[in-house]
């Protein structure tokens, strides 16, 4: 079920999620019986002050991390229960990733990088090769970039060449977490450009942030505080320069005592 | 200083476990090179001191009692390098020693008066019977120990086809004789036993003329004269030996087990080395921001180093001297089979020269390589080091790229990650070439010891028949026909061994009537003899007589003189080379044809040697006066041999397996230090744990197979070079061993096989390294 136009299909249903962490005697609740769903083709922003659990939340939603007890349940399927090399099929088959600090692979070119994740979910090797450059291609990066190493490009430029790793295998969900936080601002809108792009074309993404310029490219905002969801808003289709959507968010983060 | 103490600290615990792998290195090397060094320091001193304090004599020289005269004996302390004569009175006997190591062994043997008093060539007694024996004899460590005769035991003698059975009464530490290489030994009967044997025997009776040199005397020389004085006294010299040629045969296992043993340290302490190397250039790298902070602080390039050299440098001088420590541990077993060999025992002391030359030998090296190792540090700017310079900059060519690389993705990923791994390939790739080296030569052993056991017996044994009978008649080709036309026979030959004298050199000759119908052909230069005039002499001849193929020697039996034209060049191991063939008619010449000879019998099948005497016995008993199993005796001896080296191939694979485990834990952990967080991106991609330790493993294969394969394929080049050195330590000029292809590529593929599953298994804690964790470091 890919990139389906059903719009109010529940990709991601969250129920009782607890995640804690033991540290030494005690124990730190981080994620607190929180109930979510994510609905195909949302670009759902989740935002909270610093220990809310939003990466948490965003890593365990992922299968990048074992919840301490509730379910996860994508596409009718409860993933808490997989193995390690069953969640690794599964992030490979469903899942991109948008990392703050980018994990390009430093001792790969892009188009390496690309072909790492592309490469990995089978199919053929021109066709994957035809998609990677198509995808550089849409993030504007030009095809001198696609052989350099990750230490040779601008952050922006990792970062861009990062969101086509994650794209290239057509996952249900883009995860990101933090995808600006290491940029300056004519790369972080470069790179949040790209992200709603993705989203006209009906790729569902979920992200972590507390920029409030990358809220606004989402459609749901969701706050968390203590590991729970402590407000939800729904701004409706980005556009630029609309003073509306920002009002809103405003008036839900000062709700919200961001 | 506390500083720099503090920071080495936090390196060797960085680091504790790849250092505590190379101290296993070290460990190893120290234990090998600590054997070797005590062995090379140690038993030859020991040697020395046991002949001084039995009071050997430096020469020896053995002359029918009948030929004995004062003449002689004041002739021969005249010679002004001779201080001491002593005249030993013995029995001088060809005899078979029934159940020797369980088998028949024929020997040269001289049978002492044990109560005759001894100024020269004492005995000390090690062990003895608990009780009175019957019919008592003393046995020399050799023969007690190697032939399996304990005290209170029976041995017997077959002399001439009688049996003299004695009961070992004690058994003597004696430096008189070798081994049983030497072809003579001697065994010791109290006076009663004696008498009765010279009675029973009517001949044999010799002298030995025991002397000392003075200081400084070229011991050959004077043999030299001395056997001149006797022949100008008509007194033919039996046997003769020097302090030498008797110390060259009893250590001759020793100093080979000693040459293997530094070889084989050599090699570790060059895998310890690059190990060290490795090690200390992947630390700077993964230490490059700390390092460059620690600068920036003021910590001096030299503090950074020391802190850096010291962990290693500590741990080489700690686990040398813990080998050392184990080797002792060691010793006596090593100390045992050797003993067994050379006829002597020897004292496991401390030897400090050997402990001082390990671990400062051990220690300097690590101190100076990891020094050097170390070196990067003093180039590296504190701002450079603390941006990380070679997070990727140092790529410049995307080796293997995905989209060209024809193969799997997972394949191309495994050739990516070796080809960035340049330091761990180079460390790789010798550990494998070298360790692959004592793989080529155990294989090599394998096939020419347990496969075709024939090439190493040829090798190191002389012409060996299945069945050996000592015939009386005179009509030898009557003998042969009868023997050759009983059922099992393949073929008989007319053989002989005696001792005669080549120019003033003695040796042993092997007489037979036609060489090219052996089977063991020792001939390594020219060839064996066809006609009565042609003689093939041995190494040790030719090298002491000054002459080659082509030239004339001149052989003495008894009283005649005959010269011959030396035609080849042949080996014997167990006469050091002291040798030549004649054939029948050469030999005829000089014996006058009267002398009684020996058939060699060759059967269908060498496994009813047993049945196939009873045969021979029935048919032609009476003329046969005794009759060896000689296939039995080989096979015994192949079945020693084979043990032995099955000894050795097993140790050669578990050192090498240690030795490979050591390093590949190594690397491993290095390349998981590394790239934690690669691994943790590569899962967070959706790569399982599986396929990342197969990637991990499989990167290290392209270079495992190349370090094998070429130094496999190098070592059928070297391998006949190396055999034809060790062997010709030991006299075999011509080896037989070849070395085969099929047998060479499987012991590299189970060296592969073996270096994949460690890896893999090494590998296995990736699979429990979670993505999330490593996104979050």
């Amino acid at each position: 079920m890919k990139n389906s136009e059903n719009k109010n299909h529940i990709l991601l249903s969250v129920r009782h999620l607890n995640k804690s962490f033991r540290s030494g005697d005690a124990e730190q609740t981080i994620i607190n019986d929180l109930d979510l769903d994510i609905r195909q083709g949302d670009f759902t922003v989740i935002m909270g002050s610093s220990g809310a659990g939003k990466s948490t939340l965003l890593y365990a939603l992922s299968g990048m991390d074992k919840p301490t007890s509730g379910s996860i349940t994508f596409c009718g399927e409860d993933i808490t229960s997989y193995s390690a090399d069953k969640l690794a099929v599964f992030r490979r088959k469903h899942c991109g990733f948008v990392f703050q600090q980018i994990y390009l692979l430093d001792k790969m070119s892009l188009m390496d990088n690309a072909l790492t994740a592309g490469l990995l979910v089978g199919g053929k090797k021109k066709e994957t090769v035809r998609r990677a450059a198509a995808l550089f291609e849409k993030v504007n990066l030009p095809e001198v970039t696609w052989r350099k190493f990750p230490s040779q490009i601008s952050g922006g430029e990792a970062q861009r060449a990062g969101i086509v790793r994650a794209v290239i295998n057509r996952p249900e969900v883009l995860f990101a977490d933090e995808p600006t936080g290491a940029l300056n601002s004519n790369n972080s809108d470069a790179v949040l450009d790209v992200f709603t792009e993705l989203s006209r074309d009906g790729q569902s993404i979920i992200m972590v942030t507390h920029d409030k310029k990358s809220a606004l490219r989402g459609n749901r905002v969701i706050y968390l505080r203590d590991g729970r969801i402590f407000g939800e808003c729904d701004l409706g289709e980005y556009t630029p320069d609309n003073a509306a959507r920002t009002e809103k968010l405003n008036a839900f983060l000062t709700e919200m005592n961001w | 200083m506390k500083q720099i103490s503090h920071l080495s600290l936090y390196f060797f615990k960085k680091d504790k476990k790849q250092i505590l792998s190379f101290g296993m290195i070290i460990l190893i090397t120290a234990l090998i090179l600590h054997l070797a060094l005590v062995l090379a320091l140690r038993i030859d001193p020991t040697y020395d001191r046991l002949s001084d304090e039995l009071h050997s004599a430096d020469i020896d020289m053995v002359i029918p009692k009948m030929t004995d005269s004062a003449a002689l004996s004041d002739a021969v302390r005249r010679h002004p390098s001779v201080e001491q004569l002593e005249r030993q009175r013995a029995i001088l006997q060809k005899a078979v020693m029934k159940d020797f190591r369980g088998t028949d062994f024929e020997l040269n043997i001289l049978f002492y008066n044990w109560d005759d008093p001894r100024a020269m060539h004492r005995l000390s007694c090690r062990r003895r019977s608990e009780e009175a024996v019957q019919n008592p004899i003393y046995l020399p460590l050799y023969i007690a120990e190697f032939g399996e005769y304990a005290p209170g035991e029976t041995i017997t003698f077959s002399i001439g086809g009688r049996d003299f059975p004695y009961t070992v009464a004690g058994v003597v530490q004696e430096m008189q004789y070798g081994n049983a290489s030497a072809e003579l030994m001697g065994v010791f009967l109290p006076d009663a036993q004696y008498r009765q044997l010279t009675q029973a025997l009517e001949g044999g009776e010799v002298v030995n003329y025991a002397v000392r040199t003075g200081e400084g005397a070229d011991r050959q020389t004077v043999l030299t004269d001395l056997r001149k004085t006797a022949e100008e006294q008509q007194a033919p010299v039996l046997f003769a030996l020097t302090r030498e040629s008797r110390k060259q045969s009893r250590m001759m296992v020793t100093n080979l087990l000693t040459v293997i043993l530094a070889a084989f340290a050599v090699i570790v302490l060059l895998v310890s080395i690059f190990l060290c190397r490795f090690r200390i250039k992947t630390t700077v790298a993964e230490e490059m921001a700390q390092m460059g902070v620690l600068k920036s602080l003021g910590f001096t390039s030299g503090g950074i180093i020391a802190a850096e050299v010291l962990p290693y440098t500590a741990a080489a001088l700690l686990f040398s001297v813990l080998g050392v420590a184990l080797s002792y541990g060691l010793l006596p077993t090593l100390v045992n089979v050797l003993a067994l060999q050379a006829g002597f025992r020897f004292d496991v002391a401390y030897s400090p020269a050997a402990l001082i030359l390990t671990v400062a030998l051990l220690t300097v090296v690590t101190l100076v390589f990891t020094w050097l190792a170390a070196g990067r540090i003093r180039r590296l700017l504190p701002i450079a080091a603390i941006r990380g310079v070679t997070d990727g900059r140092g790529m410049k060519k995307n080796r293997f790229p995905l989209a060209k690389t024809p193969g799997s993705v997972h394949f191309t990923l495994m050739l990516k990650q070796m080809a960035v791994s340049a330091r761990q390939n180079v460390l790789l790739f010798v550990v494998l070439f070298v360790m692959t080296i004592l793989i080529a030569f155990s294989g090599s052993l394998f096939y020419n010891g347990i496969i075709r056991p024939d090439h190493l017996m040829n090798t190191l044994s002389d012409e060996s028949p299945d069945v050996i009978l000592q015939v009386s008649s005179s009509d030898i080709a009557g003998m042969k026909r009868a023997i050759g036309s009983l059922d099992g026979a393949e073929k008989v030959l007319s053989y002989a061994i005696r001792q005669v004298q080549v120019g003033d050199e003695n040796a042993v000759a092997f007489v037979c009537e036609d060489f090219s119908k052996t089977q063991n052909d020792g001939c390594y230069e020219g060839q064996n003899p066809v006609s009565g005039r042609e003689i093939a002499i041995g190494s040790a001849l030719a090298e002491r007589l000054g002459c080659g193929v082509g030239d004339t020697a001149v052989v003495t039996y008894g009283d005649t003189s005959r010269s011959y034209r030396i035609v080849g060049l042949v080996q014997s191991v167990n006469n050091r080379g002291e040798i030549c063939e004649l054939t029948d008619q050469g030999f005829a010449a000089l014996s006058g044809g009267k002398e009684t000879h020996s058939l060699y019998v060759y059967l269908k099948n060498s496994a009813d040697a047993d049945g196939f005497i009873e045969k021979a016995q029935t048919a032609c008993g009476g003329e046969i006066v005794s009759a060896v199993n000689a296939a039995k005796k080989q096979r015994e001896a192949q079945s020693l041999y084979m043990g032995i080296i099955t000894v050795v191939i097993a140790v050669i694979f578990a050192v090498t397996a240690l030795i490979v485990l050591l390093i590949l834990f190594v690397i491993i952990r290095s390349m998981m230090t590394q790239c934690r967080q690669e691994f943790g991106i590569y899962k967070a991609i959706g790569y399982s744990g599986r396929q990342l330790v197969a990637q991990t493993a499989g990167s290290l294969m392209p270079v495992t197979v190349a370090a094998a394969l070429s130094s496999a394929l190098l070592g059928l080049v070297w391998l006949p070079a190396v055999n034809h050195a060790i062997f010709g330590m030991v006299g075999a000029m011509k080896n037989h061993m070849e070395q085969p292809v099929g047998i060479l590529l499987l012991f590299v593929a189970a060296e592969i096989a073996v270096t994949l599953l460690i890896s893999v298994l090494l590998a296995r804690p990736i699979k429990k390294i979670e993505a999330y964790s490593l996104i979050k470091e």
